[in-house]
C-alpha cells in the first residue's frame, strides 16, 4: 500500500494539505471530533481521487503507537474503537478565537460583538441576519488590555473599512499597539484612514466602556491632547484572542507531544521550524503549532507537504548505530521511558528502543542507573579513545583541555571559530557529541583519567535542544560531579559549564581561552606550592 | 568549493545563500533534486550570518544560530553545488535554462550551468540611514541595529564606538525607514521589534548597570506567548512611544534626542550615550542588474518581488518577496520548493 498520512484538523490548512495530497494519488485518512466536515473540505471530497479518502467526524484519538512510517493509531468513535496504520501524522487543527468581551467590561449582546460575528455578517443574539441601517457610530476595540496580532488588526481594518466607506457608519479603532507586522496591512492602516476612519492608540491609560441597553458609552483621556473624550456606540466590537484549541491539551497527551507555554503542539524551540515536533513524523501544522497569520497560510501548507514528502523520501532517516538496552543489566526502572524526549522508548514485556525513532541523543545511555543502554560509538571507551591526547609543547606548559561540545552548538562555534581564525588553546581536544544529553559523569571521569587539566561541558542554551532536556540533565550531572570532586580533593574549578550557541564563535573562543589562562595559573601555583 | 557532486535528474539553480536559499537547497535535495547555489559575496549565510545569538539565561528563539547548522547542511550535502563570489551574467531558455554564471574573484571567470527551475533568494538590502536626519556617519555614537549585532556576536558586548566604553544610557529607535511615508517606504519591516527588544534585553543581561530606552510608534508581537515577553520587557526597559524628532551631539560625544513627551505636553530631551538605529527591510539593490541578466522585470510592489508575475519556471521565496523573520523565511522557502516540486514533476529531464 502507499503511504498514507493521518490527517487531524477541519479547517483551511487541513482542507488544503488532504486536497495536495490526494492530487498526488496519496491515501488520506481525516479525523475529526466535529459532527461534520466544514465547507473547507468540499474540494476533498470531491476530488478525483476521492477514492483514495477515509473521513471520520466525531472520533477522538486515544492512543498513538509506532514510529514514522508505521504509526497505529487507535480512534473512538462513539462505541467503536478504530485502528489504523498510517506512515505519518499531521495535526492542523485551527487556532481557537476567544472574544475578549469581559476583558472591556462588556457582555455579548446585539450591538455588542465580536469580529467574528461581524466578518460573518451574523448576529449571534439578534434575531435574524443584522441590519446596521440604525448604526451611526462603530467602534472597534482590540489589543487594549492583552496584546493582539496582525491577523486581528487586518480583519478590523477591512470591516472598519467597510462600514466607514460603504455603509457610511462613523468608525473609531481603539488599540494599544497597532499590529501591522503583516503584508500591506502599513498602507492598509492608510488607506483607512483617508477613508475617515478615526484611530485613537492608548499607552497607559485604558478607555471606560459602560455598556447601556442600545449603546456602549466609551469614555478616556486622549493622549496626545489630554483632554476627556467620550464616544456613543451604536455597534461595538470586540477583538479576539487567538488561543491552541482545548482539544489540542488531550491531543498533546495522547501522542506525547511537547507544547510550548500556551499549549501549542511545537515546543518554543527552533530546531522544530517549521512543522517538526517532538516525534519524527509527526507534524503540526497551522494553529496547532503557532498563531499563524492567514498571509502565512501558504506558505504553511507547502511546508508541511515539502516535509511529509522528504519523510517519504527518507530524508531524515539516518542508519548510524541507535541505542539498545541489554536485556541483561536492564533491571526496568522505566528511567529511559520517562526521559527519552523522541517517544523512542517502547514498553512491552520490557521496555525497548525503537530504532526508527532514535536520534542518539543518549540520555538515556547517560541516565541508566544500570548501565544497560548502549550506543554504539558512544560508549565512553569509544568516546575517551576520541580524545587527541596532545603531546606537551617542549618548554610550556600549556595545559591539556578536553571539551565535549553538543554538535549542533558548540562544535559548529568551535568550526566557525576556527575558519575566522580566533586563536584556540594549542592542547584543546574537541569531542562532539549528538547532544549534550549524552555527556555522563564517565565521560567526565575519563576525561579527567586521560590527565585532562580540565574539562569543558559545552550544551545549547536553555530552550533550544534538539533533545529538549537534554542540555539541561548534561548540567544537573556535571553539577553533581563537581560535588564529588570536592570529595575526593580535586578542585571543581577544573570542571567548566558553559552554554553557548551555534553562532558564537568568539563566544567559544574567549570561553576555552580565558578557562586555559585559570588552569595555566591554577598549575602554576600547584607548582609554587611543590617547590616551596 | 571543490566537492563531490552527485548528478541528479533535475536540477535548480537557488540565486543567493542566506537562510532562504540555505533551506530551500536544503528542502529541493531531501526531494531528490540537485541544486546550484549562486552567492555573489564570500560566505554562506547572508544576513543571518552576522546576527548575535539573544539568550540570556536561556534561548529567545531568533533563529539566527539556524543558520550555521544549514550551512553545515549545504556544505555536507552531495546534491548542492555552491558557487561563491558568483553573480548571474546571463540566463537564456531553451527548454530548460543555461545560465552563465560570473566568478568575480577566480582565475576561471564564468562557468556555464543547466538548470529546469530558477529560485529567486537574493533578499533584501538594510535601510540605509544615511537617508534619515539621525546623524548617521556624522556622530561616532549613532550605529545600526546590524552594527550593534556585530558587537555583540564579536565581543559580547555593547559599546561606543568613539571611545570603546560601556554605554550607560543607550536608546534604539525604531521604524528607521519602515512605515515611513516621506521616503515612500509603507510597510513595517516586522523584525526590528524582536530583533532590538531581544537586543536590548541581552545587553541588560550581559551589562545589568545599562539604563535602555527604546523610542517607537507600535511595539509589534514576535515570538511565541508574545503577552508575557512584552510585560517582562516593560519593567526593564523604559519604553518611549515617540520618534525622536531630532538628534544633536553633545559632551562626550554624546547625544540629545528631542521628541513630544504625552505625558507633560512638551518638547522633552533626553541624552543618551549611544543610539542605535533599527533599520528596516528593503528591496534589494541587486534586482535591477539581476533582472537585466534575466530578463525580465523584477521591479514590482514598491520594489518587492510579487509572485504572480515571474514566468514558468522561476520561483521567488524570502524577502525578495516582502520582510520576513528567519521562521518565515524558513517557510517561504518550504513553499517555493513545493511550488518546484509540481512544476518538475510536469517537465520531462535535462
Amino acid at each position: 500500500m502507499k503511504e498514507r498520512i493521518l490527517l487531524a484538523g477541519n479547517g483551511q490548512i487541513a482542507a488544503r494539505i488532504a486536497e495536495a495530497l490526494l492530487l498526488k494519488e496519496l491515501p488520506v485518512v481525516l479525523v475529526t471530533p466535529d459532527p461534520s466536515f466544514s465547507a473547507f473540505f468540499k474540494p476533498v471530497m470531491d476530488n478525483k481521487n476521492a477514492h483514495l479518502l477515509k473521513a471520520f467526524t466525531e472520533t477522538f484519538f486515544i492512543h498513538c503507537g509506532g514510529y514514522a512510517g508505521n504509526f497505529e493509531a487507535i480512534l473512538k468513535r462513539h462505541d467503536e474503537t478504530i485502528s489504523l496504520d498510517c506512515s505519518f501524522i499531521v495535526i492542523a487543527e485551527e487556532n481557537h478565537l476567544r472574544p475578549n468581551f469581559p476583558l472591556y467590561g462588556l457582555t455579548q449582546a446585539p450591538h455588542v460583538i465580536s469580529i467574528s460575528d461581524l466578518k460573518k455578517g451574523i448576529n449571534p443574539t439578534a434575531s435574524s441576519v443584522t441590519s446596521y441601517s440604525s448604526v451611526k457610530t462603530a467602534v472597534f476595540l482590540t489589543g487594549l488590555v492583552e496584546e493582539s496580532y496582525p491577523e486581528t488588526t487586518e480583519a478590523v481594518m477591512k470591516e472598519s473599512l467597510k462600514l466607514q466607506s460603504e455603509m457610511g457608519i462613523k468608525s473609531y479603532i481603539l488599540t494599544r499597539n497597532l499590529k501591522v507586522g503583516s503584508d500591506n496591512l502599513e498602507a492598509l492602516y492608510r488607506k483607512t484612514r483617508d477613508a475617515g476612519v478615526v484611530y485613537v492608540k492608548f499607552t497607559d491609560m485604558l478607555p471606560d466602556c459602560k455598556q447601556e441597553d442600545k449603546r456602549v458609552v466609551i469614555s478616556f483621556i486622549d493622549e496626545i491632547t489630554r483632554k476627556p473624550f467620550s464616544i456613543t456606540a451604536d455597534l461595538t466590537i470586540v477583538d479576539e484572542a487567538i488561543q491552541p484549541s482545548a482539544y489540542l491539551k488531550d491531543l498533546s497527551r495522547i501522542l506525547k507531544l511537547n507544547t510550548d507555554e500556551e499549549g501549542f503542539i511545537q515546543s518554543d524551540n527552533v530546531h522544530r521550524l517549521s512543522v517538526f515536533t517532538n516525534r519524527k513524523g509527526i507534524l503540526a501544522s497551522g494553529g496547532s503549532r503557532a498563531v499563524l497569520l492567514p498571509s502565512a497560510w501558504t506558505d504553511e501548507v507547502n511546508e508541511t507537504l515539502v516535509t511529509i514528502f522528504s519523510l517519504m523520501n527518507n530524508a531524515f532517516t539516518t542508519n548510524e548505530n541507535k541505542a539498545m538496552i541489554n536485556k541483561g543489566d536492564c533491571v526496568k526502572c522505566l528511567t529511559c521511558l520517562r526521559l527519552c524526549p523522541y517517544n523512542a522508548v517502547m514498553l512491552n514485556t520490557r521496555p525497548e528502543v525503537v530504532p526508527e525513532s532514535c536520534e542518539r541523543c543518549g540520555i538515556c545511555s547517560a541516565e541508566c542507573p544500570g548501565k544497560a543502554i548502549v550506543i554504539e560509538d558512544l560508549e565512553v571507551s569509544a568516546v575517551s579513545k576520541s580524545f587527541d591526547v596532545l603531546p606537551e609543547i617542549s618548554g610550556e606548559s600549556s595545559p591539556f583541555l578536553i571539551a565535549f561540545c553538543c554538535s549542533r552548538s558548540a562544535g559548529r562555534a568551535k568550526e566557525l571559530a576556527r575558519l575566522s581564525g580566533f586563536k584556540l588553546p594549542e592542547r584543546l581536544s574537541v569531542v562532539e557529541v549528538p547532544c549534550s544529553g549524552s555527556i555522563s559523569q564517565e565521560y567526565i571521569l575519563s576525561a579527567f583519567q586521560k590527565k585532562a587539566d580540565g574539562v569543558l561541558i559545552f550544551t545549547c542554551h536553555k530552550g533550544n535542544c534538539h533533545s529538549e532536556r537534554g542540555n539541561i540533565l548534561a548540567l544537573q550531572r556535571a553539577v553533581q560531579f563537581k560535588v564529588i570532586l570536592k570529595r575526593v580533593g580535586i578542585d571543581p574549578a577544573r570542571l567548566l559549564l558553559k552554554t553557548i550557541a551555534a553562532n558564537m564563535a568568539s563566544e567559544f573562543a574567549d570561553t576555552v581561552s580565558s578557562f586555559e589562562k585559570q588552569i595555566h595559573a591554577e598549575i602554576d601555583k600547584a607548582k609554587v606550592v611543590k617547590t616551596s | 568549493m571543490v566537492k563531490n557532486v552527485k548528478k541528479s535528474a533535475k536540477q535548480v539553480l537557488v540565486i543567493g545563500g542566506g537562510i532562504t536559499g540555505l533551506s530551500a537547497a536544503i528542502d529541493l535535495a531531501r526531494l531528490g533534486i540537485g541544486v546550484v547555489i549562486a552567492e555573489k559575496s564570500n560566505s554562506l549565510g547572508g544576513h543571518a550570518a552576522k546576527l548575535s545569538c539573544k539568550a540570556t539565561d536561556r534561548c529567545v528563539s531568533c533563529g539566527a544560530c539556524i543558520v550555521e547548522q544549514k550551512i553545515e547542511t549545504v556544505t555536507s550535502s552531495s546534491a548542492i553545488q555552491i558557487h561563491l563570489n558568483t553573480t548571474v551574467e546571463k540566463v537564456s531558455r531553451n527548454g530548460h535554462f543555461e545560465i552563465k554564471l560570473k566568478k568575480d574573484l577566480e582565475l576561471q571567470d564564468s562557468c556555464d550551468v543547466k538548470a529546469d527551475a530558477i529560485l529567486l533568494a537574493y533578499g533584501f538590502t538594510p535601510f540605509k540611514p544615511v537617508k534619515k536626519p539621525y546623524g548617521y556617519d556624522i556622530f561616532k555614537n549613532v550605529i545600526t541595529s546590524l552594527e550593534l549585532d556585530l558587537q555583540l556576536r564579536n565581543t559580547g558586548r555593547a559599546v561606543r564606538p568613539s571611545d570603546e566604553a560601556f554605554p550607560k544610557k543607550p536608546a534604539f529607535i525604531q521604524c528607521v525607514g519602515s512605515r515611513d511615508s516621506g521616503i515612500g517606504n509603507l510597510w513595517c519591516s516586522k523584525i526590528c521589534c524582536g530583533a532590538s527588544l531581544r537586543a536590548a534585553r541581552l545587553i541588560l543581561h550581559r551589562q545589568p548597570e545599562t539604563e535602555i530606552s527604546f523610542y517607537y510608534i507600535d511595539v509589534q508581537t514576535f515570538g511565541k506567548n508574545f503577552q508575557k515577553y512584552y510585560s517582562d520587557t516593560k519593567k526593564q526597559i523604559r519604553l518611549i512611544r515617540a520618534i525622536p524628532a531630532d538628534i544633536v551631539k553633545t559632551e562626550q560625544e554624546c547625544l540629545k534626542l528631542s521628541y513630544f513627551d504625552t505625558d507633560s505636553q512638551a518638547y522633552n530631551e533626553n541624552i543618551h550615550d549611544l543610539v542605535i538605529l533599527s533599520i528596516g527591510i528593503e528591496p534589494s539593490d541587486e534586482k535591477a542588474v539581476l533582472g537585466a541578466a534575466m530578463e525580465i522585470n523584477l521591479e514590482n510592489k514598491g520594489g518587492f518581488l510579487g509572485r504572480d508575475f515571474l514566468p514558468g519556471g522561476i520561483f521567488a521565496a524570502g524577502t525578495a518577496l516582502e520582510p520576513m523573520s528567519i521562521a518565515e523565511s524558513v517557510a517561504s522557502a518550504g513553499r517555493s520548493a513545493c511550488e518546484i516540486l509540481a512544476y518538475l514533476e510536469n517537465k520531462p529531464a535535462l
